[in-house]
């Protein structure tokens, strides 16, 4: 037995109620399911009624459409801002491990990678940025060339 | 007498996971206070040992290029209370000296492999003659105490029996041979199935994620819930292969 129905998440485009977004559920007579969604304008282009405009208003309500419209926009901002979250966070990992390589590739200059002042070498690992990374890896340079002076005074 | 406490990172295969190693070993150094309490065992490859690794290391033992040279270090643990990290991780927290605390009455503690965390492995889910089962234990970071002589057996036993199933002299039917590369089947077997390791105490870390966070892009929403990132897992980003400089 073949069977029609408006599924019950349709929601208005707009706030007028002028346009209907809307899915509509077809079983046919062995069982096979088919979904098809359907933008509905209100009126006919000759202004006159839609009739399955109408046959999906009477079918669920008004009230229905206008909760699930409320609803629609609530989750969707909330997925909007976890989307938005996500992004940042992933951004947040892929310039952490950037980061992470930028040290690795400072620790392997020689100057560097020889210095025994312990000290400037954890604030390098520590450092947030680039710019911090630079920073003190000139002063571990620095800080060698002085050890390297006061060795040959 | 007082349990001996130290960790143990290993370094093989390739000279990237050598400077990554380098690279937590001092910043192990960095946040564990005091800092002559803190004992490292490298486990290394002798072709890449410098003078950095014999600063930073307090013991250092030599192993091969096997891909699972990891289990084989870790069974020679020259420490009592004993905390395994992979090399491709860093420390940022100095709540790396609490780590001992974690270990209370079990045997191993591991961090999870939890549902929302699965898509970081490549296999997770698999067949069995018993039925569908999943890996729950995920061995970037591992505490062990090698003073009792049942973890050490178990330590000897997953190197074992991980060489074994990658060498192709021992797997149990009916089990798909795509997960023979996976030191995680042993673990579960050992774990799952093998009698003299039932009463095993097996643990997880409490908030895991601070003691083994994947700086994953899609882990990245996850956050660990009673204090910041201890130890960092920079796997998924790095490129192993490529020469650091």
């Amino acid at each position: 037995m073949s069977r029609k129905q408006w599924m019950d998440n349709a929601f208005w485009e707009t706030d007028e109620k002028k346009e209907l977004n809307c899915i509509l559920e077809l079983e046919d007579d062995v069982g096979r399911v088919t979904r098809q969604q359907m933008f509905l304008h209100r009126y006919e282009k000759d202004g006159s009624d839609n009739e399955l405009f109408n046959e999906v208003v009477n079918a669920l309500g008004e009230d229905r459409i206008d909760q699930e419209t409320e609803d629609r926009v609530v989750r969707k901002k909330a997925e909007a801002e976890e989307e938005k979250m996500r992004e940042e966070e992933h951004q947040k990992a892929r310039k952490l491990e950037k980061l992470f390589n930028y040290k690795l590739e400072a620790f392997e200059v020689d100057d560097i990678k020889n210095s025994k002042n312990r000290k400037l070498k954890a604030k390098l690992r520590r450092a947030k940025s680039k710019i911090e990374v630079d920073m003190y890896s000139i002063m571990i340079l620095q800080d060698q060339l002085e050890a390297e002076t006061d060795g040959k005074e | 007498m007082e349990k001996s406490k130290g960790f143990i990172i290993v370094a093989s295969k390739k000279r990237n996971f050598y400077l990554y190693a380098l690279n937590l070993a001092e910043s192990l150094r960095d946040y564990y206070e005091p800092e002559d309490e803190c004992k490292i065992c490298l486990v290394t490859e002798e072709r890449f040992l410098d003078d950095r690794g014999r600063d930073v290391a307090d013991d250092i033992i030599f192993c091969d290029d096997h891909y699972r040279a990891k289990l084989w270090g870790m069974a020679k643990s020259p420490y009592d209370l004993t905390m395994y990290i992979d090399a491709d991780m860093e420390c940022e927290h100095e709540d790396i000296v609490k780590v001992w605390d974690e270990m209370k009455d079990h045997d191993l503690v591991f961090s999870a492999l939890t549902d929302d965390r699965d898509y970081i492995y490549a296999e997770r889910d698999f067949d069995t003659p018993e039925g569908v089962a999943k890996f729950t234990l995920c061995g970037g970071v591992c505490l062990y105490d090698m003073s009792k002589p049942i973890v050490r057996e178990f330590m000897d036993d997953w190197w074992d029996l991980t060489y074994r199933q990658m060498n192709d002299t021992w797997w149990p039917e009916g089990y798909v041979d795509s997960l023979k590369s996976w030191d995680q089947f042993s673990l579960w077997w050992l774990v799952e199935k093998e009698e003299k390791y039932k009463d095993l105490k097996v643990g997880i870390f409490d908030d895991d994620l601070r003691w083994n966070y994947y700086n994953a892009l899609n882990w990245a929403i996850t956050k660990p819930e009673t204090g910041p990132v201890i130890l960092r897992h920079f796997s998924a980003g790095l490129n192993k292969d490529t020469p650091i400089l």
